[in-house]
């Protein structure tokens, strides 16, 4: 019987050393109470490589989708110094459906050469990033 | 609701892989034993990972390969109900160890569901598998794939991660990885039930194992977690074989040897490595008879050959990854092969070695194996494995091409993570040396 308790009380040490480690509980809650967008978004922004409207730009990318109900991919124009992987599975599509007739910019700045005339700006965040829709007229 | 959605796809993934043809009929009415329903369940992931990875080659959409794949769940239950063996199936008497092992998989679901991020290679390989399988392309439409490293590589872990994605009730990517981590709990699993001990220190040590070697970074899509799951399920095999080589090793032995390792073959190229160090320390060192070793080095050698002739047929790549091994002149490998080449390898080998729990927890057992007469013996196989991957390792990285400190930063960790459930094969030799009280 005393073995038992003591295997017990072991037990229940690790399992418990093992959900604290990992932050069990407060990831549980915050998975019951945010919704996937949220918390997508917030992993980007945590994440080195990426961020909200910087670097890879996951959140800002994955906004759109979700504000415009976007379902297929944008061209994602990145102008950040450093090359940057485009992120253009957060659409679900296919490597090769892409449309061109909209356009997302990241890390846009003003000595950047991009001709806005042709584009209707949909959407802007903090004059870096924006999600473009081809005016009828505009040429390539 | 996601909750609840993430509670569904455990008992979707509980529910499939119980449901098999019995492995033999002496067992179907035995499999309230805890290890015979192991082993009926470790056979029916294989039997189900290779079915729908020979679906794919006939160039379907996931659609019909899930619908294929149902029919057969359906059909094993139905002859399930027939002999009359479902409750043996389903109700786990004495399998308090599954209740927690999948507990476990509910902690791992929501770290998954929670941190969402998924790796570099990742981002630039594995996801745009996945999606060629999710949208509806087959093994053919993986040719539309941008070119360059990475794009032919083996797509197991894509195909699975895209088939239990389109179909789950959760409807984002994440949700096709929950089933790396249901498979990773059930790896350790088995390595666990080798262990001869009470059910209480059985959970102890699965806790522990997955302390030791959980991180959320290995299920951000990348597959070297596969790997190391396939890894754990053929150490657990093969020292079973092992241990049975005095006796008859059984066929059932040998064709889930086949399917572990053809499995290896489809997931990453290292797999291809992997599986054929095993096998040839099997053919070479084991016990067991001619013919068996025959069909077993002969089958795995057949499984790589179709793979390079399936490649062929629908016109991608099997070559090594292009990115980063480009020229194998003997002027190229003698001008590649420095002193200064070799202690960078060496410096972050062992500083990588080091970090692997695993193979810390090994090394111990292993030194104190010295003071515990005939047990160094008994890892007499494991050995050859370890000298054999470390000289991969080693080769792999003195014959790159690209920057080799950049490669090492970024690549060696994960193969050593990948291999490093064959270390606790010591442990769990060494343990049952042992008196210990349970």
């Amino acid at each position: 019987m005393k073995i038992l308790n003591l295997k017990s009380i072991l037990f229940i040490s690790f399992v418990l050393i093992f959900l604290n480690n990992n932050n069990f509980f407060k990831k549980f809650y915050l998975v019951l109470t945010q919704d996937y967008s949220y918390r997508f978004s917030k992993a980007y922004i945590a994440n080195y490589f990426s961020g909200y409207c910087e670097k890879e730009g996951h959140g800002y990318i994955h906004a759109i989708k979700e504000k415009y109900n976007i379902n297929t991919s944008p061209k994602i124009i990145n102008f950040d110094n450093k090359r940057r992987k485009i992120p253009y599975w957060i659409f679900y599509n296919k490597f090769s459906k892409i449309d061109d007739q909209q356009v997302i910019l990241l890390n846009y700045n003003k000595k950047n050469n991009f001709d806005f005339d042709k584009f209707l700006i949909v959407d802007n965040k903090s004059n870096k990033c924006f999600y473009l829709i081809r005016k009828n007229n505009g040429t390539n | 609701m996601e909750l609840i959605s993430i509670l569904l796809q455990l008992t979707v993934f509980v529910l499939f892989f119980s449901i098999g043809f019995p492995i033999n009929k002496a067992q179907v009415n035995n499999l309230n034993n805890r290890s015979k329903f192991l082993e009926q369940l470790i056979f029916n992931i294989f039997i189900q990972l290779n079915l729908l990875l020979v679906l794919s080659f006939f160039n379907i959409s996931i659609k019909l390969i899930f619908s294929i794949y149902l029919s057969y769940l359906l059909i094993s239950l139905v002859y399930l109900i027939k002999i009359n063996s479902i409750k043996s199936f389903f109700i786990f008497k004495n399998k308090l160890l599954y209740y927690f092992a999948y507990s476990l998989c509910l902690v791992i679901f929501i770290d998954i569901a929670y941190s969402l991020t998924l790796e570099w290679d990742s981002q630039k390989f594995w996801i745009y598998k996945t999606l060629n399988f999710y949208n509806d392309g087959t093994i053919q439409s993986l040719n539309n794939l941008p070119p360059g490293d990475g794009a032919n590589y083996p797509y197991l872990g894509s195909l699975l991660w895209s088939l239990f994605w389109k179909f789950s009730f959760i409807p984002d990517e994440y949700s096709g990885r929950l089933l790396y981590g249901f498979l990773y709990i059930i790896s350790l699993l088995a390595i666990t039930e080798k262990l001869n001990t009470s059910i209480v220190y059985k959970m102890i040590f699965l806790v522990v194992f997955v302390s030791l070697s959980y991180q959320y970074r290995y299920f951000g899509g990348d597959q070297d977690i596969l790997i190391f799951i396939l890894i754990a399920f053929l150490s657990v095999v093969t020292h079973d074989i092992y241990k049975a080589s005095t006796k008859k090793v059984s066929n059932l032995q040998i064709i889930l040897l086949i399917l572990i390792c053809n499995s290896l073959i489809w997931t990453k190229p290292e797999g291809t490595v992997y599986a054929f160090i095993m096998i040839s320390i099997i053919s070479l060192f084991f016990k067991i008879e001619f013919i068996k070793k025959f069909y077993l080095f002969s089958s795995v050698s057949l499984l790589f050959i179709l793979q390079i002739l399936l490649y062929k047929y629908y016109g991608l790549n099997v070559g090594i990854n292009p990115c980063c091994w480009t020229d194998f002149s003997v002027n190229s490998i003698i001008s590649k092969i420095s002193i200064e080449r070799i202690l960078v390898i060496s410096q972050y080998f062992f500083y990588s070695l080091f970090k692997s729990p695993f193979f810390i927890l090994g090394l111990i057992c292993l030194i104190s194996s010295i003071f515990v007469k005939n047990l160094i013996k008994n890892f007499f196989y494991i050995y050859f494995f370890i000298i054999i991957n470390f000289s991969f390792i080693f080769t792999a990285y003195i014959l790159s091409d690209l920057n080799l400190v950049f490669m090492l930063k970024n690549g060696i960790d994960r193969l050593f993570y990948g291999s490093s459930p064959i270390y606790l094969l010591i442990f769990v030799e060494y343990y049952n040396s042992q008196k210990f009280k349970n």
